[in-house]
Formats: C-alpha cells, sequence, structure tokens
C-alpha cells in the first residue's frame, strides 16, 4: 500500500467514524405519528449516506480501481507557515476580548507577516503599519463593530 | 401600461436616480468587503432609509440589493474571498483567471454578465408579474425537496475530479446543515451541548472560513517557488469584454434562465443558482461540448460568465412573489418586506391595486439599478485590481485578519470567528484530500430547506412517499438525475474499456 493511499484510507476511515457518531447520536428516531418523520431520521440518512459512500471509495480504492487523488506531502516546510496561522489565528480569537483592537490587530498583523517570510524587515514594519491602520479604520471608524 | 410609464418618470427623477447609484456604489463596497452581506447592509440603512420619502428609500435599499450581488465578485476574483455567499461559485474560476493576469477580464467579464443577466430577468418578470406570483405558491413541497436535492446532485457530481468524494462531500455538508433546533419539533441536534449551535451553524462563519481562511491556509502551504504569484493585469478592454460576452452567450443566457426560474422559488435564492450554473458550465467542459484548454478550477472564463448571470438574474425572480403574494424570495428580500411594513404598505396580491407608484417604481428601479451598478463598477474595476500589485503574503495576512474580524461583525459574537477558523481548518484538509468545497458549501445552503420540504411533502401525504414521483417537476428533476448518473457510468465504462484495449494492442 502507498503512503499516499494509506492516508486516503485513514480520511474514509475518519469519515465512517464521524458518521457512526452521527448514526448512533441519540436524537429521537422514533414514531411522531403517520407520516410526521422524527427529528434525528434526516441527519442518520446523511450518516447512512456517507457510510456508503465512503466504504465504496475505501473499497474500489484498495481494489485498485481509484487513484487517491490529493497533496500527500506533509513535510514541516510544507505546513510550517499553516501550523503558523492556525496558531496565531486561535491567538487572536482567545485574546479578542482581552486585548484592545489597536493592540492586537498591529500584533497579529506583524506575527502573520514575520511567519509568512515577508522580507526584509523594512518592507515588514512599513506594511504591517499600513495594513493595521487600514483595517482598524475600516472596523472602527467605517464599520463601527463594538471593539 | 400607464403605471409603469409612472414608475418610470419616478425613477430618473434626479434625486431619486442619484440615491440608486449611491445605494449601487455603497452595495458594491459592501459585496466586496467579506462578511459584510446584502441583507446586513439593508438591515444598517432601513432606520436612515425610515426618514425618507418611501420611493427614496426604496431607491435606496434596491440599490444596495442589486449592487452586493454585484460587488460580492470582486472580492471572490481578486483575493478568492466571495464578498457574499452568492460570489462563492465566481471564486473558483475568477481567482485563477486573476492570478494569470486576466483579473481585468474577470471583473469585466463578472459585470457584464451580472448587468445581462439582471436585466434580462427583470424584462421577462415584469410582463409576468402576475402569472409567476400565481405559480410560485404551487410549487409542492415535494418538488422544492427534490429541486434542492438535483442542485446538490449536479454540483457534488461535477465541481470536483472525484464523484464520490464530491458526493461525500455533500453528505457531509448535509449532517453539518442539520445542527441546531429541529425546525418541526423543536428538538436540539448535534449542538454538543453549545447553546451557540442551537440556531444552526453559523453560515456566513462558514463561507468566511471555507473560501478566505482555507485560501490563505492552501497559499501559505506552497513553497515559494510553487506559489502561483498574480501576473501583471492590463486585461480590461470594453471591446474585449463585449467579444467575450457574445462568445460565451450560451452559458450566460442558461444563467439567466436558472436565476431567474430559482428566485421565484422561496427559500432558494441566488447562491444556489450560481452553483447550479457552475456545474452547468462543468457538465459542458467535461462532455466536451465546451472546447477549452483548461479545467475546472484553472480558471475558465464561461464558468464565471454563467454564475454571475444566475445570481443577478435571481433579483427579477425574488421580488415578484415579495410584491405580489407578500413571500420573500431571499433574505435581503425578507428585509424589504420589513421596510415596506415600516412604512404602513402590505404587499400581497392587493399592494398593486392599492400603491401602483411605489409598486411599479420598485419593480422599475430594479431594471435600472443594473444600469446604475454596472456604471459604478466599470468606474471601480482599475482602483480594485491594484489590490493584486501587493505583496501577496502580506495581502494573504491582512485577509486573515479582514476574515476573522468581519465573521466576527456579522452578529458581533466571537463564536462565529471559532467558527470561521475552525471551517477554514477544515477546507484546507478537504482541499489537501481533493473533497469538494463547493459541494459542502452547497449542501450547508440546502440543507435545511431539502429536509424541512422532505419531511413536510411525508406530512401533507401522510406518509407516501410516490408523492416524488408522481409529483411532475420532482419526477423531471429525478428523471434528468437519473439520465447523467447513466451517463456517468456509461463514459466510466467506455474510457474503462478503450484503456483496456489499448493495453492489449500494447502487450501484443
Amino acid at each position: 500500500m502507498t503512503k499516499s493511499t494509506l492516508q486516503e484510507a485513514v480520511v474514509l476511515l475518519a469519515l465512517l467514524g464521524v458518521a457512526g457518531l452521527v448514526f448512533f447520536e441519540t436524537i429521537d428516531t422514533g414514531t411522531y405519528g403517520r407520516g410526521q418523520t422524527a427529528p434525528g431520521t434526516f441527519p442518520r440518512m446523511a450518516a447512512a449516506l456517507i457510510a456508503v459512500l465512503a466504504l465504496t471509495r475505501l473499497v474500489t480504492m484498495l481494489r485498485g480501481k481509484f487513484r487517491a487523488e490529493g497533496n500527500y506531502d506533509w513535510s514541516w516546510s510544507t505546513i510550517r507557515r499553516v501550523v503558523a496561522a492556525t496558531v496565531l489565528m486561535v491567538l487572536f480569537y482567545l485574546l479578542f476580548r482581552v486585548v484592545p483592537f489597536a493592540v492586537l490587530v498591529p500584533a497579529f498583523i506583524f506575527l502573520i507577516f514575520l511567519a509568512f517570510d515577508v522580507r526584509p524587515m523594512k518592507r515588514l514594519l512599513i506594511g504591517g503599519a499600513i495594513s493595521s491602520a487600514t483595517l482598524y479604520v475600516l472596523f472602527v471608524y467605517l464599520i463601527r463593530i463594538p471593539v | 401600461m400607464e403605471h409603469l410609464a409612472a414608475g418610470f418618470a419616478d425613477v430618473f427623477q434626479v434625486y431619486n436616480f442619484l440615491l440608486l447609484f449611491l445605494g449601487s456604489t455603497l452595495g458594491l463596497l459592501v459585496g466586496v468587503l467579506p462578511g459584510l452581506s446584502s441583507p446586513m447592509a439593508l438591515a444598517v440603512l432601513i432606520p436612515v432609509a425610515y426618514g425618507m420619502e418611501p420611493m427614496s428609500a426604496f431607491m435606496l435599499l434596491i440599490g444596495i440589493y442589486v449592487g452586493t450581488k454585484t460587488g460580492g465578485a470582486f472580492s471572490a476574483i481578486l483575493i478568492r474571498t466571495p464578498g457574499t455567499p452568492a460570489a462563492a461559485a465566481t471564486a473558483m474560476e475568477g481567482h485563477p483567471m486573476a492570478l494569470r493576469g486576466e483579473a481585468g477580464r474577470a471583473l469585466g467579464l463578472s459585470i457584464g454578465a451580472s448587468f445581462i443577466g439582471g436585466t434580462l430577468s427583470w424584462l421577462v418578470a415584469v410582463p409576468l408579474v402576475g402569472v409567476i406570483g400565481y405559480y410560485a405558491v404551487r410549487i409542492s413541497a415535494a418538488d422544492l425537496a427534490m429541486i434542492g436535492i438535483f442542485a446538490l446532485a449536479m454540483v457534488a457530481g461535477l465541481s470536483g475530479k472525484d464523484l464520490l468524494k464530491g458526493l461525500i462531500a455533500g453528505a457531509l455538508g448535509l449532517i453539518l446543515s442539520t445542527v441546531g433546533l429541529d425546525e418541526l419539533t423543536g428538538v436540539p441536534r448535534l449542538t454538543m451541548g453549545y447553546y451557540q449551535l442551537l440556531g444552526g451553524l453559523p453560515f456566513l462563519a462558514a463561507i468566511i472560513g471555507l473560501f478566505a481562511v482555507t485560501t490563505v491556509l492552501v497559499d501559505a502551504s506552497e513553497t515559494d517557488a510553487n506559489r502561483a504569484e498574480p501576473k501583471p493585469d492590463d486585461s480590461f478592454s470594453l471591446p474585449g469584454l463585449l467579444r467575450d460576452l457574445w462568445k460565451m452567450r450560451r452559458e450566460m443566457s442558461v444563467g439567466t434562465v436558472i436565476g431567474s426560474i430559482l428566485g421565484i422559488i422561496p427559500g432558494v435564492g441566488s447562491d444556489t443558482a450560481g452553483w447550479l450554473s457552475y456545474a452547468y458550465v462543468g457538465r459542458r467542459l467535461r462532455s466536451g461540448q465546451l472546447r477549452s484548454d483548461r479545467q475546472m478550477g484553472e480558471g475558465v472564463p464561461e464558468a464565471v460568465v454563467a454564475p454571475e448571470a444566475a445570481n443577478n438574474a435571481v433579483t427579477g425572480g425574488a421580488t415578484i412573489p415579495m410584491l405580489t403574494l407578500g413571500i420573500p424570495g431571499d433574505g435581503s428580500t425578507a428585509i424589504m418586506l420589513g421596510a415596506l411594513m415600516l412604512f404602513g404598505l402590505q404587499p400581497g396580491p392587493l399592494f398593486f391595486h392599492e400603491s401602483p407608484e411605489l409598486a411599479y417604481g420598485i419593480l422599475v428601479a430594479l431594471g435600472v439599478a443594473n444600469l446604475t451598478t454596472l456604471i459604478a463598477a466599470v468606474l471601480l474595476i482599475r482602483p480594485f485590481t491594484q489590490v493584486l500589485r501587493l505583496d501577496r503574503m502580506m495581502l494573504l495576512g491582512s485577509i486573515l485578519v479582514l476574515s476573522l474580524v468581519g465573521s466576527f461583525a456579522s452578529t458581533n459574537s466571537t463564536f462565529e470567528m471559532s467558527a470561521a477558523i475552525g471551517f477554514g481548518v477544515l477546507g484546507y484538509f478537504m482541499h489537501r484530500f481533493g473533497y469538494s468545497i463547493p459541494a459542502l458549501v452547497l449542501a450547508l445552503i440546502l440543507g435545511p430547506m431539502i429536509e424541512a420540504n422532505f419531511r413536510r411533502a411525508l406530512l401533507i401525504t401522510r406518509g407516501d412517499a410516490t408523492v416524488f414521483v408522481t409529483s411532475p417537476i420532482s419526477l423531471i428533476c429525478i428523471i434528468i438525475m437519473v439520465l447523467l448518473g447513466a451517463k456517468m457510468l456509461f463514459d466510466r465504462y467506455r474510457k474503462h474499456r478503450t484503456n483496456e484495449q489499448k493495453k492489449d494492442l500494447s502487450s501484443h
């Protein structure tokens, strides 16, 4: 089994897991009356559909009828910026109500530019200042969001 | 007829026309900003409009309504961040065009198609206002459910490279669409104890996450050598645009027809129309009927034109049930319906008899707003394409803040922000493993409508599922789905056999 097929199989098994969790979630699926479907029926139908499709894909892939299609390179150089951006986004979310907007936005912008390798430093600083000021004016003075 | 002429006279009064132009320009700007939607802008401006004469107030509101539909395409094309959910389909092909130095061309095509789609649907809608209103309420629950399933199946099957993965993404979207209180019984479903999820997953945050945040993560993960840097753009010219539009008249016409029809059906809206038209172009490209040296996702101009024509054509259709029956076709028309009521007017069958000046004025303004939006948009093309001259990585960082704060601004809740991040990460993984993001998005849009009508149809018929094959529209949808499915399987079988024969020949 190739590395890509293995990764694809893991994703399909994860989907099967999600489908299983939804299918066995304790939403009422009892009978309400003639023709009245219970609130759990539709999610269960969708979960069953995912399970059938994921199993079909898995079996056909393992039998060699389908090739795994996607980008399976997870080397650090590929995902370094993704990890950094995700961590910074989560921090931005956690600090949004704690740190003043006028401090948080420039800090986030500078850090994300740093993580995205914006260089040289002069460009990073000037670009960061302009971006921060523009976003601040847009959200605080034009759209007037409550920050 | 004299009411229609009076409507034109009212709209072309200098003050009213300027308000319409102002509304269109504002709408374009609102549409460009991710997270700010047409209903939100309308809701914010209703207090301002309330201080005006009803006709002037509606000039402003209609300008915004039509302007946002076009404005959403600007950010979709330039930074792959749809300003409005309806522009999400446009982002799929418009942004790759921008990356290869055709941002001006893509923007021109979207504006031109928006104008033509919106105007044609309006020209058809005005004479048929009474007839359409009569039939719109007679579409049954079974028909609505099957139209939803049809639209979803088309997009799931045609928007990605792999049919099964498209369908899996669609089914996942259907599950996610059931999160929240059940519409019919009020039972909470899949909320995992979060009260914020009782109202369902935040749709706008989902769109922002799946398109804007995902784009940033995907672009950021590309190594510098692999990343597609936008090329300098000088691709917009009026003669070129007219030539392109003429060449793509078929896609534009189909988009207009899809948008006009779906606009009339309450609750379906412009998002579905855009995606369905996108899927139509995908099908033509795959079957070889449309010749292009590019695949879907690589910047096919026809797939910019069709969704834009469709989502603007919705405006003509969507306002008709609002005016004639008091039924909103989408979220924006629901707010305008509320605005009419604020002015003490009752939209419905008697509206055209009781307030003909205003009713026909609104009808005329809808058509003229396409023109004012076109003028404003053409003036804004060149300034907006300058966005692509910025450093890509700096732009990506700014898009992240714009997306996160934009999702917060939609409801002033940080929960939306966390949802945008979550959907962004989900979208990144879907992109990496080749699962169709459009299919997931359309399922989120259509899921509630499909489920509600599916259950309503069974309730009405006391559990008789044959209603889905005895109702004509539903039956037509099923037949088309079966035929297209059979054709797909046949094509795959034929391709398989050709490959086998080639193998045999080479082994001999």
